[in-house]
C-alpha cells in the first residue's frame, strides 16, 4: 500500500498531521483507486470517516487543478443526502476542512430552503462542489441549461446509499443519475452507505444496468452492547406505547450523558415526549425531533445537540439520516426494532469510536414485543443482518422523469427509453409500458381525448417532444417534491381568525382520520383540529387532557419478515425463555395454559368472540407481506362461504379476521384450500382498499393530480375530490389505463405472487389447529387492538347496521307508500 | 311514474331505498343519489358538475374526462327506474359555462336523449351554471314553488317556506358496532332539505362544518348516509 505520503498533497498531510489523524487504509485506496473504478460503494459504520473520505478525491483533484493549470471552472462535484437540511455534519465534514487547509474551493448547499437569488447565482456561476437533494437535483435537471451545468461533472457522491433501494425516492435518484450520466459520460458515482445484508445489491444499484461497482468494506468495529429492559413495573399485554416504562427510560437518561430515543412514528415521539416531561422531576433538558417539525424547529434541536445542551432527543427515523450527532453514549429503542439493519443503524447513531461498543437499550412496548426485541438481540450477536430485495422500479416516477427532461430539452421517445434502461431499477422496463406511460405523460393517456387542451406535450417536427406551454413547466417544477413527499399537509397553528404560523407537516391519512373538535399532540402541545383549508390543516392550541384520537398504530415503517422468524424459533425453544424478562415467561405460560403455543409445522388458529364479533386469528409467522395477501383471499373466501367478514388486521406474525360468524374447522380446511381459481383473488383484488391506496399514491407521484394546490381563485376552491372517484371511474369506463396498471403494480410490490401464495396454503391445509376460546388470548390482544384494519366492504357490513335496526321507520312509512300508488294507480 | 308496490318493497327490504317525510311529503330516497316524491311523481337530483373532469385537466393535470358519461350512465339507470314525469336538476348541474363546448359528441347525445325522455325537464340556476347552455333541450328556472316547498341551488336567508337545496355536496362518517361508515348523504331539518351531489367527480364538505351546522342545527338534524349499496338513517 503507497504510503500517505505519495497520495495526498503536502497540504492535506500537513492537515492531517495536525488534526493527529491517520490517513485509513479503505482512505488511501479510494484515492489511489479513484480513477480506476467508475463507480465505488464504500460500506462503513457511522465515525469511520465516512464523509469525509467520500469528499478527499474531489478536494485532492480540485486542488490539484488549482495548482496547475489555474483551477478547475464549473461543477465539479455533486454530493447529494437525503436529508431536506444538510447542516453541521457538512460543515464538520467538508467546509471546515477546505477553510483550514486554505483550499481554493468554493462548496454551497442548495435545498428548498436556498432563496432564489443564491439558486441563480449558484446556475450562472457554480461553485466546484454543490450540496443537494435528490428534488433540487430533479429540478436542477428539468432547466434549460442543465448540460451547461452538469456537463463537466466529475463525481458525484450519495450518501445514505443503503437508504434509497427500494423506494420510489431511490428509483427517482437512479433514474437522475442515469440522466447525469448523459450529460457527463465520464462521470464517476461514489456511494457512501451503513452495512448492510447485501452489499452487492447495493453496488449494483449505484452503478446502473451493466455495470459493477467496486465495494469497499469497512470493518464493523466492536458489535454493539443491546440489552433489553425488565422492568419492575407491569408490562401490558398490548398496546404500543411504553408507558409502564417511563420511569425505567427516565433513569436510563439520568443515568447517561446523552441518549437519543428512538420509536417508530411520528405520533409516539409525541406522546412519549409528553410523558417523559410529566416525570422529569430533575428538569432535564429534553428536546423532540421528527420530520414533520418545521426546519426551524428541527435547526434549533440540532444546534443545541451539537453544543451538548441537550441529555435527550425524542426522535423517528428523521434522525436515521445524515446528522452525525456528537457525544451521544446512549440509544433507547422503544417499541419493536421492526429490523435488525434499521436498528444497527440506529445504534450506530450512538458511536464514534469504533473501538468501544455502542450501549443500547430495546424497551418493548408490550410482551410480544419483547419476544422481537429478543429475537433482534440474538441476531445481532451472532451477526446476522437482513434487508429488503430489490424491487422493479416503480412505473409512476416514469411520467415525472419524463417530463422532466423534456423541460431541459426536447427529445425523442426512444432516447428517453434507453435513459431509464440504464437505470438498475429499470433495466427490465417494458417498452409496451414506457410508451403507455409516455401517452399518459402527453394527454392523460384516456381512450377518449380529443381535445386538444388536455395535452402537456407536443410533438415537433423532427419526432421530438416538449412541453406544450409555460404553464406546463410551471406546474411542473411546482410539484418536484410531492414525488417523494406525497401524502402530507401543512399544519397551521391558528391563533386569531384564520391568522397562524406554519409549524410542520402531517400525513394525509392522519388528517382524514379526524373530526372538527378532535385534539392530538404535535410538536409537544395539544392542538384542536379545526378544518382542512387550502390544502393546510388548521388546528388551535387547546387544553384537553387527553387527546381524543389514537393517532397511532403499528407504524408505518416497512418491516423485516427476518425478526418474524427470530420470533417463530424463540417460542419453539423453551429453554431460550431464561433471557426474556420474567412478565413476558409468565405471560407464555399464561398463553399455553389458557390456549395454546404456536409449534413449528403447525399453524395457530385462534378464534373468539370479542368487540360484537368473531375474530380469528392465523399466528403465521410469515411476514407482512404472506398475511396481507393471505388476509385479502381469505376474507374473499369468507365472503362467499356466507361468514360475513368484517376487517382485517395484519402484522408480520399474524392475521386477524373479524367476522359476524364464526369460522367452523370444516371451512377452515376449505379456507386454506391451495388451488387457487385465477379470478379469486383477481376481482377482489381490484375493489380492495389496498388498490386504492396504491391508486392515491401513484395519482400524486405519476402527476394525474396534484399535491399543491394554488387554491387562490374562487373557481379553484371546488379542485379536490377524493381520487377513489376517479379510481372507480377508471376501473369502470377505461379499465386499459395505465395508471390502473402502474397502481397494480405499485400493490403488489406489497404481496405474494400467487405461486408463492399457493405454497403457503400447501403448508398450512393440513397443519392448522383451531382452537375455539370464549374470550379473547394474551397472545391476541396486540392483534386486534391494532388500530389499522382493512374493513370489508360486503354482506358483513351490512349485518352490523341491520343489527343495529336503523330500518324501522322505512317500514312504517313503506305501507303510507303503497297506499298512495293503489289510488294513483 | 313506472315503480310498483313489488319494486319498492323489495328495494326497501334490500336497503337501498329510505322513504322518510319533509314537509309533508313522502319522500323516497335512493341509495344511489336521488330524490323521488311519489305523490308528485318527481324526481330530483342534484349537483351533476358536468365536464369536471376536462375543466380541471385543463390545467396541466391528465385527468380523464369519462366523469360525464358515468354520470349520464347512472342517471340513466335511475330514469329507466321511476320513468318520472318531472324531473328537477337542482343547480351546478355544468361545472362550468363552457362545460357544452369540451364535452364529448357522445356524451351530448346522450344528454339530450335523456332529457327528451322527460315529459318536464327543470334545470334550476346554479353558481357553477348561472345560464343554461345553447342547444340543450329542458326548462331553465331560478327556482320551483310547490304547496309550501321552495327547490332552488341554494338557501336564502328569511326564506318561510321550506327550503329543497343542493350546493353543499353533503358527506358525513359515523360509527356503528366499532365499525365506521361513510359517504354522501341526504341531510334534513324541518326547514330544509339538502340533497347529495350527484356527479361523478363530486367530493363532499363533511355535514359537520361550520356553514352546515348553521345551516341545520345539529339537534334538529336528520341524516341518511349511503354506503357501498345501501342508504340507512345514521
Amino acid at each position: 500500500m503507497a504510503s500517505s505520503a505519495a497520495i495526498l498533497p503536502d497540504i492535506f498531510s500537513a492537515w492531517f498531521a495536525r488534526k493527529q489523524w491517520q490517513l485509513r487504509d479503505y482512505q488511501k485506496q479510494m484515492l489511489s483507486d479513484k480513477d480506476q473504478h467508475n463507480t465505488t460503494l464504500l460500506i462503513a459504520p457511522t465515525g469511520a470517516g465516512k464523509t469525509l473520505s467520500g469528499f478527499l478525491p474531489s478536494l485532492v483533484e480540485l486542488h490539484e487543478a488549482g495548482c496547475e493549470s489555474g483551477g478547475f471552472k464549473g461543477l465539479h462535484t455533486l454530493y447529494i443526502s437525503p436529508l431536506k437540511a444538510l447542516t453541521q455534519d457538512i460543515h464538520r465534514n467538508l467546509l471546515l476542512p477546505i477553510e483550514e487547509m486554505g483550499l481554493a474551493i468554493t462548496a454551497e448547499t442548495r435545498t428548498g430552503d436556498t432563496p432564489s437569488h443564491k439558486r441563480l447565482r449558484q446556475r450562472k456561476k457554480p461553485p466546484h462542489i454543490l450540496l443537494t437533494t435528490p428534488e433540487s437535483l430533479m429540478l436542477m435537471l428539468s432547466y434549460a441549461d442543465a448540460d451547461t451545468l452538469f456537463g463537466k461533472l466529475k463525481r458525484i457522491i450519495i450518501d445514505e446509499t443503503h437508504s434509497l433501494i427500494s423506494n420510489k425516492r431511490g428509483d427517482f435518484l437512479s433514474l437522475a443519475l442515469a440522466r447525469l450520466s448523459t450529460l457527463s459520460p465520464s462521470m464517476q458515482r461514489i456511494g457512501l452507505s451503513a452495512t448492510v445484508a447485501f452489499p452487492e445489491t447495493l453496488g449494483a444499484w449505484l452503478a446502473g444496468s451493466d455495470t459493477q461497482a467496486h465495494v469497499i468494506r469497512v470493518n464493523a468495529g466492536e458489535k454493539p452492547n443491546v440489552t433489553m429492559l425488565h422492568s419492575a413495573s407491569r408490562m401490558p399485554f398490548g398496546g404500543f406505547m411504553a408507558r409502564y416504562a417511563i420511569d425505567d427510560i427516565y433513569a436510563a437518561i439520568e443515568a447517561a450523558k446523552t441518549t437519543l430515543v428512538f420509536v417508530n412514528t411520528r405520533a409516539q415521539s409525541e406522546l412519549l415526549f409528553q410523558m417523559l416531561w410529566e416525570v422529569n422531576k430533575s428538569a432535564l433538558p429534553i428536546a423532540l425531533y421528527h420530520g414533520s417539525l418545521s426546519k426551524e424547529q428541527r435547526r434549533k434541536t440540532e444546534s443545541m445537540m451539537a453544543s451538548g445542551m441537550l441529555r435527550a432527543v425524542v426522535c423517528t427515523s428523521a434522525l436515521e439520516l445524515g446528522i452525525d450527532w456528537g457525544d451521544v453514549d446512549k440509544v433507547i429503542q422503544v417499541g419493536a426494532p421492526k429490523g435488525v439493519s434499521r436498528l444497527l443503524q440506529r445504534i450506530g447513531r450512538a458511536n464514534h469510536r469504533l473501538d468501544e461498543p455502542s450501549e443500547a437499550l430495546l424497551v418493548p412496548a408490550n410482551r410480544f414485543e419483547a419476544l422481537e426485541c429478543q429475537a433482534a438481540i440474538d441476531a445481532i450477536n451472532r451477526g446476522e443482518l437482513d434487508g429488503d430485495a430489490p424491487q422493479p422500479g416503480a412505473l409512476d416516477i416514469i411520467p415525472q422523469f419524463i417530463l422532466n427532461c423534456l423541460c431541459s430539452r426536447s427529445e425523442k421517445p426512444e432516447a428517453l427509453y434507453h435513459q431509464c434502461l440504464a437505470a438498475a431499477p429499470y433495466q427490465s422496463l417494458d417498452k409496451d409500458d414506457f410508451d403507455k406511460l409516455w401517452q399518459f405523460t402527453v394527454d392523460g393517456g384516456s381512450a377518449l381525448n380529443a381535445y386538444e387542451r388536455y395535452q402537456r406535450l407536443v410533438e415537433n417536427e423532427d419526432g421530438t417532444f416538449s412541453p406544450a406551454n409555460r404553464r406546463v413547466i410551471q406546474r411542473h417544477r411546482q410539484n418536484i417534491g410531492t414525488i417523494v413527499e406525497a401524502g402530507r399537509l401543512k399544519v397551521k397553528r391558528i391563533r386569531r381568525g384564520n391568522q397562524g404560523k406554519i409549524i410542520g407537516e402531517v400525513e394525509e391519512y392522519f388528517a382524514q382520520q379526524l373530526t372538527p373538535g378532535d385534539t392530538f399532540y404535535f410538536a409537544g402541545e395539544v392542538l384542536k383540529y379545526e378544518a382542512i383549508r387550502d390544502m393546510q390543516l388548521h388546528a388551535r392550541p387547546a387544553k384537553a387532557k387527553e387527546p381524543k384520537i389514537p393517532s397511532y398504530a403499528g407504524g408505518q415503517m416497512p418491516l423485516s419478515t427476518f425478526l418474524a422468524e427470530g420470533v417463530k424459533n424463540i417460542l419453539s425453544t423453551p429453554h431460550s425463555w431464561r433471557a426474556l424478562p420474567k412478565q413476558v415467561r409468565e405471560w407464555l405460560g399464561l398463553q399455553k395454559a389458557f390456549s395454546a403455543l404456536p409449534q413449528p409445522g403447525n399453524v395457530l388458529v385462534e378464534q373468539f368472540p370479542f368487540r360484537q364479533a368473531y375474530y380469528t386469528l392465523f399466528y403465521t409467522f410469515d411476514g407482512r407481506k404472506a398475511n396481507q395477501t393471505l388476509g385479502m383471499l381469505l376474507t374473499r373466501r369468507m365472503e362467499k362461504m356466507g361468514v360475513k367478514p368484517l376487517s382485517f388486521s395484519v402484522t408480520d406474525y399474524g392475521l386477524s379476521i373479524s367476522a359476524i360468524n364464526p369460522v367452523t374447522s370444516e371451512q377452515l380446511q376449505r379456507l386454506f384450500q391451495p388451488d387457487i381459481l385465477g379470478d379469486e383473488l383477481e376481482d377482489w383484488m381490484l375493489q380492495a382498499p389496498m388498490l386504492k391506496r396504491s391508486f392515491r399514491q401513484v395519482a400524486v407521484v405519476s402527476g394525474l393530480t396534484e399535491q399543491r394546490y394554488h387554491a387562490s381563485t374562487k373557481t379553484m376552491k371546488q379542485v379536490t375530490f377524493s381520487t377513489d372517484l376517479i379510481y372507480d371511474t377508471l376501473r369502470e369506463h377505461d379499465p386499459d389505463h395505465v395508471l390502473l396498471k402502474v397502481a397494480r403494480a405499485d400493490a403488489e410490490r406489497e404481496l405474494l405472487d400467487l405461486r408463492r401464495l399457493a405454497n403457503l396454503l400447501i403448508r398450512y391445509v393440513d397443519k392448522a389447529t383451531l382452537v375455539n376460546l370464549e374470550k379473547v388470548s394474551p397472545m391476541a390482544i396486540p392483534i386486534v387492538l391494532n388500530v389499522r384494519s382493512e374493513q370489508i366492504k360486503g354482506a358483513g357490513a351490512q349485518a352490523i347496521i341491520e343489527q343495529a335496526d336503523l330500518y324501522a321507520e322505512a317500514e312504517t312509512m313503506l305501507d303510507e307508500v303503497r297506499a298512495l300508488l293503489a289510488v294513483q294507480q | 311514474m313506472s315503480i310498483t308496490d313489488h319494486w319498492l318493497t323489495q328495494r326497501v327490504k334490500a336497503r337501498t331505498l329510505a322513504i322518510t317525510k319533509f314537509s309533508r311529503h313522502l319522500w323516497i330516497l335512493d341509495a344511489r343519489g336521488v330524490a323521488y316524491l311519489p305523490a308528485l311523481d318527481w324526481l330530483i337530483v342534484s349537483d351533476l358538475h358536468l365536464e369536471k373532469g376536462s375543466y380541471l385537466s385543463g390545467f396541466a393535470n391528465p385527468l380523464p374526462n369519462l366523469d360525464s358519461r358515468a354520470t349520464l350512465e347512472r342517471l340513466s339507470r335511475i330514469l329507466d327506474d321511476y320513468r318520472p314525469e318531472t324531473v328537477i336538476s337542482l343547480g351546478d348541474s355544468f361545472h362550468d359555462r363552457q362545460s357544452m363546448s369540451r364535452m364529448d359528441d357522445n356524451d351530448k347525445q346522450r344528454l339530450c336523449e335523456l332529457v327528451n325522455t322527460v315529459s318536464n325537464w327543470k334545470w334550476i340556476e346554479g353558481n357553477h351554471d348561472p345560464q343554461l347552455p345553447e342547444g340543450i333541450p329542458g326548462e331553465a328556472c331560478y327556482e320551483i314553488v310547490l304547496d309550501n316547498m321552495v327547490f332552488r341551488h341554494e338557501p336564502q336567508k328569511r326564506e318561510q317556506r321550506h327550503q329543497i337545496i343542493g350546493h353543499y355536496h353533503p358527506k358525513m362518517r359515523t360509527q356503528i358496532a366499532h365499525r365506521r361508515y361513510s359517504g354522501k348523504c341526504f341531510v334534513f331539518t324541518d326547514d330544509v332539505f339538502v340533497m347529495p351531489a350527484f356527479g361523478q367527480f363530486t367530493g363532499g364538505l363533511d355535514v359537520n362544518d361550520d356553514v352546515m351546522k348553521q345551516l341545520l342545527p345539529y339537534s334538529r338534524r336528520t341524516h341518511f348516509l349511503m354506503y357501498d349499496t345501501i342508504i340507512f338513517k345514521a
